[in-house]
């Protein structure tokens, strides 16, 4: 931290605020800013000696009294006379540069070591106690105003790399010299009487101290920024091997005697000592090889050795300091030059690295197309990108022959579009790579345009998107099959974001309320008024139970569509939360209403079946006492019972099958009539009629009927004589009307002739097959029934009512012969 | 137990109404044999209505489905009257409609005794 303003030690006794007028900013508004920064300063500064430590700041007095004071006494050894000014004096040098390299925390300390310095320095030498303060008041005074000019310019990151800082260094010398060299006049004027005049006095203060300054400050600043910054052990071995070199050449110019060669050749001999470490090291050593050779110089000038000392005093002095000061100029101005050029060369080499890098992990190649020559510069990882040979400079024609023929063209079309107005563009293509490779690359460029408005140059960055397109495609593919698998399922969809309300429905959504796409903003009301009435309350209270349970819930209810229609559906939610707190409630709705009906039929066909079994077995059951009551052997009822079970077992095959194809009256008596086995089957028996379709109610009581007839003429009647004749036919009767509208029976005529008489009589015939024609048929069916029984013919009609049968609508004179 | 003081089994009237002859006329035989006078039986919701109009009944045997035609107007009836009833069906309970879910209910086959003790404990 090396914080010093001008006013940490203008508040100080010293403090002349017209000064700072003309050294700094001049004006009033600037004065008072200053003032105000000064003063944080310095509470930052009485911060960093309070760290410091009280034995610290005591020893780096003690050492800079030290240090100021050897110089002294090696500079007042240097007195030019015959006005006793010293010509160099580097203690100006030691303490500005402690000031500048050590910060605001090391002012007092300074300032104490300096003061007291120059003061004992001066008391020893040949200055009375008057001179001395005043000198040593213009010394300290000298070495904080540098300080404090180089902090106010350049704050806390001044540093001998810059070449602004230089000159700065520079600048602050001459006006803190300058300024100093004043008091130091007048002290000489009024305390050490001298006849030189006083103007000369001044210039030779301001030409050692500011010469003083710049010699020895660079050095002291160098080193704490090689304490901060370390350089590397290379250049450290390197810049202290070469300031060795100046050391001996040094030493060896100002012991080896006079003589114009003994300095000269040390001279021309240091230049590119210096240079070397100005190109190759921190300034620091440039510095110290300066400050090395400014003490050779005044050495050698002082006692008159080598080149400056045949000539008259004051010349020598003048010609030393001229040289003094051109060869501190060049070594820090050259170092300082070289440095920023050292920084500004790794900067763009890390710069390039870092671009380099950027381009390679974003896949994009940085370009530049020269449309003249058609050459095109690309970054270096576009080789491999577009699959081409490191070597091989792809030339922007080679390019286009690899652009995929079907974006080739509207690429192109893209960039020839380029005008002084549009100048940039954007453009995904497909690339083919040499190896068949296909890539997809996205590229952003801008053009450049000479004054006749044609296109000099194209620059841009060439993004390889293969993968993120790849991805893009699979999630677009997978989005589009769920859509569509949710569209083909005719499932809905909701979304509701739980923080805001917001609530979403896809498009089947709307369809299986009723809803147009998009006609109502998807809420729960628009739900609500779509769900039948009779379940929107246990709808809604369960979607709510859920909400404040967080657990998924699966609810049922019937939707009621505009046009009437009811649907049944069936809805699931989920409810996504973080640690409780509901974040997104997602959902689907199904239209269960074909499944439901599916059941439905179900439940009625095994309801059904149940129903038809049960009677059955009821039916058996009353068919076993009737036939019990009238049998008279066990042989008998059991010859029976089998026979009545058979037909029973016969109809319900024809019933089971009765779904797929309607029951016929033809198919009933031709089955009745087949199971007599040989007998149907010998001419005998005529029978047919119109299609009648009969009620599978009436199918079971119907086909009884017949078996009982059919069993009776086997065994007693037209069947059990050879001579006789069975006739089944049935024909519609004539219409008549019910009181409501036009009906007609069908009327089915039973007719047996050439019945032999047994030797006997006809004892068996009647019994329970004349019960089911006169009573059962009559009571089930509500037909009307006669059965006269001749001689030897029996004529039986059975009329049935329109209730029993369904009239062919088709064709109602169609007749079918059951052969 | 004992034979001294048994009540005097009082003739009981029931209504049948059972569209299938075959069991009609079984159950009929049936309640006749155990001292019971039928009324019926009867196979339409028409029939059963008049009877029922026409007569005194103590109890009666509902066959639910008659010829296609649910019993429940019967009921209706019979209940102005108070008589008692079972049903008898080949049905599921289930499929008998939640109003008239308190008449008790019987599968087929079912014996006489059964339902005579079902209607009249």
């Amino acid at each position: 931290m090396r914080v010093l303003r001008l006013g940490d030690w203008g508040r100080g006794s010293a403090w002349r605020p017209g000064f700072v007028g003309h050294a700094g900013h001049g004006g009033g508004v600037a004065l008072t800013q200053m003032l105000q920064r000064f003063q944080f300063r310095s509470m930052r500064a009485a911060r960093d000696a309070v760290a410091l430590g009280w034995a610290g700041l005591l020893g780096l007095a003690v050492l800079v009294h030290a240090a100021y004071f050897l110089s002294a006494r090696l500079s007042l050894q240097l007195l030019i006379r015959p006005d006793g000014v010293a010509a160099f004096w580097p203690a100006a040098g030691v303490a500005a540069g402690t000031l500048v390299a050590l910060g605001p925390r090391a002012r007092w300390p300074v300032a104490a070591g300096a003061f007291t310095a120059t003061f004992v320095a001066n008391i020893k030498g040949d200055r009375d106690f008057w001179s001395s303060v005043i000198f040593a008041l213009c010394n300290t005074g000298e070495a904080l105003l540098v300080a404090g000019l180089i902090d106010y310019r350049f704050g806390p990151r001044f540093n001998l790399d810059r070449l602004s800082h230089v000159l700065g260094l520079l600048a602050a010398a001459v006006v803190a010299t300058a300024v100093s060299g004043i008091g130091g006049t007048l002290g000489y004027v009024l305390f050490h009487a001298s006849g030189t005049p006083a103007l000369t006095i001044w210039e030779h203060w301001f030409a050692s101290d500011a010469l003083g300054i710049v010699a020895v400050a660079p050095v002291l600043i160098g080193i704490a920024a090689l304490w901060r910054d370390p350089p590397a052990r290379a250049e450290f071995v390197e810049g202290l091997a070469a300031l060795s070199l100046l050391t001996v050449l040094g030493a060896f110019g100002i012991l080896s005697g006079r003589g114009p060669w003994t300095t000269v050749v040390p001279m021309a001999l240091s230049f590119p000592l210096l240079l070397w470490l100005a190109a190759r090291c921190p300034p620091a050593f440039a510095a110290a090889a300066s400050c090395i050779a400014a003490i050779a110089i005044v050495w050698t000038t002082t006692y008159g050795i080598g080149f400056f000392g045949g000539l008259p005093a004051k010349e020598r002095i003048a010609g030393a300091q001229a040289g003094l000061l051109s060869v501190l100029l060049c070594a820090l101005v050259l170092a300082a030059l070289f440095a920023e050029r050292r920084r500004q060369a790794a900067a763009l080499a890390k710069s390039e690295a870092r671009l380099q890098e950027a381009l390679t992990v974003g896949s994009a190649i940085a370009f530049e197309w020269e449309c003249e020559t058609g050459t095109v510069r690309r970054s270096s990882n576009a080789a491999q990108i577009l699959g081409f040979d490191s070597d091989h400079d792809l030339t922007a024609a080679e390019f286009l022959r690899h652009v995929h023929p079907d974006d080739r063209e509207r690429y192109m079309a893209t960039i020839y579009d380029v005008s002084p107005e549009q100048p940039s563009y954007t453009e995904v293509f497909r690339f083919l790579c040499p190896g068949g490779r296909e890539v997809w690359l996205e590229e952003t460029a801008k053009a450049e345009f000479d004054a006749k408005g044609r296109r000099t140059r194209l620059t841009g960055l060439t993004f390889d998107v293969t993968e993120a397109r790849r991805v893009d495609e699979i999630l677009r593919c997978s989005e589009e099959r769920l859509r569509l698998a949710l569209q083909a399922g005719g499932i809905a969809t909701w979304e509701r974001n739980d923080h805001t309300g917001f609530l979403v429905w896809n498009e089947q959504y709307f369809r299986l309320l009723g809803y147009k796409v998009g006609e109502v903003n998807p809420s729960r009301a628009a739900w609500l008024a779509r769900v039948h009435p009779e379940d929107r309350e246990a709808a809604n209270q369960k979607t709510a139970t859920g909400e404040r349970s967080l657990q998924d819930y699966v609810s049922e209810f019937r939707i009621v569509r505009p046009d009437g229609s009811v649907r049944w559906a069936r809805a699931c939610g989920r409810f996504l939360n973080k640690k409780g707190e509901p974040l997104r409630t997602i959902g689907v709705v199904e239209d269960i209403t074909e499944a439901r009906e599916q059941i439905e039929t179900q439940r009625v066909l095994v309801a059904e079946l149940q129903h038809r079994t049960r009677n059955l077995m009821a039916v058996v059951q009353s068919i076993a006492h009737q036939t019990l009551s009238t049998s008279i052997s066990l042989d008998d009822f059991e010859n029976r019972f089998n026979q009545r079970l058979e037909a029973l077992s016969r109809v319900q095959g024809l019933l089971s099958r009765a779904s797929d194809q309607p029951i016929t009256l033809a198919a009933l008596v031709a089955m009745e009539l087949e199971a007599l086995g040989s007998h149907a089957r010998n001419g005998r028996i005529q029978c047919g009629g119109p299609v009648v379709r009969l009620r599978k109610s009436a199918v079971e009581m119907l086909s009884l009927a017949l078996h009982e007839l059919a069993t009776n003429a086997i065994k007693y009647g037209a069947l059990a004589s050879k001579a006789g004749r069975l006739s089944v036919t049935w024909r519609f009767d004539r219409v008549r009307f019910n009181g409501i509208g036009k009906e007609r029976n069908v009327v089915l005529e039973w007719m047996e002739d050439g019945i032999a008489v047994p030797p006997g009589g006809r004892s068996g015939q009647g019994g329970y097959g004349r019960t089911l024609i006169e009573e059962a048929l009559p009571y089930s069916l509500s037909a009307e029934t006669s059965f006269d029984l001749g001689v030897n013919a029996l004529r039986c009609v059975i009329s049935l009512p329109p209730a029993v049968f369904n009239v062919a609508r088709e064709n109602v004179s169609e007749s079918e012969t059951a052969a | 137990m004992t034979l001294i003081g048994e009540p005097a089994v009082t003739t009981r009237r029931v209504l049948v109404v059972e569209d299938n002859f075959n069991i009609a006329v079984a159950l009929t035989r049936l309640l006749k044999v155990r001292g019971n006078e039928v009324v019926g039986p009867t196979s339409t919701v028409i029939g059963a209505l008049s009877l029922i109009a026409s007569h005194q009944i103590d109890g009666a045997i509902l066959d639910i489905n008659l010829r296609g035609e649910m019993a429940y107007p019967v009921v209706d009836a019979l209940r102005e009257k108070g008589v008692r009833i079972v049903f008898m069906t080949g049905y599921d309970q289930k499929s008998i409609r939640a109003a008239y879910g308190d008449v008790p209910c019987l599968q087929k086959p079912v014996t006489v005794d059964h339902l005579l003790q079902t209607l009249f404990g």
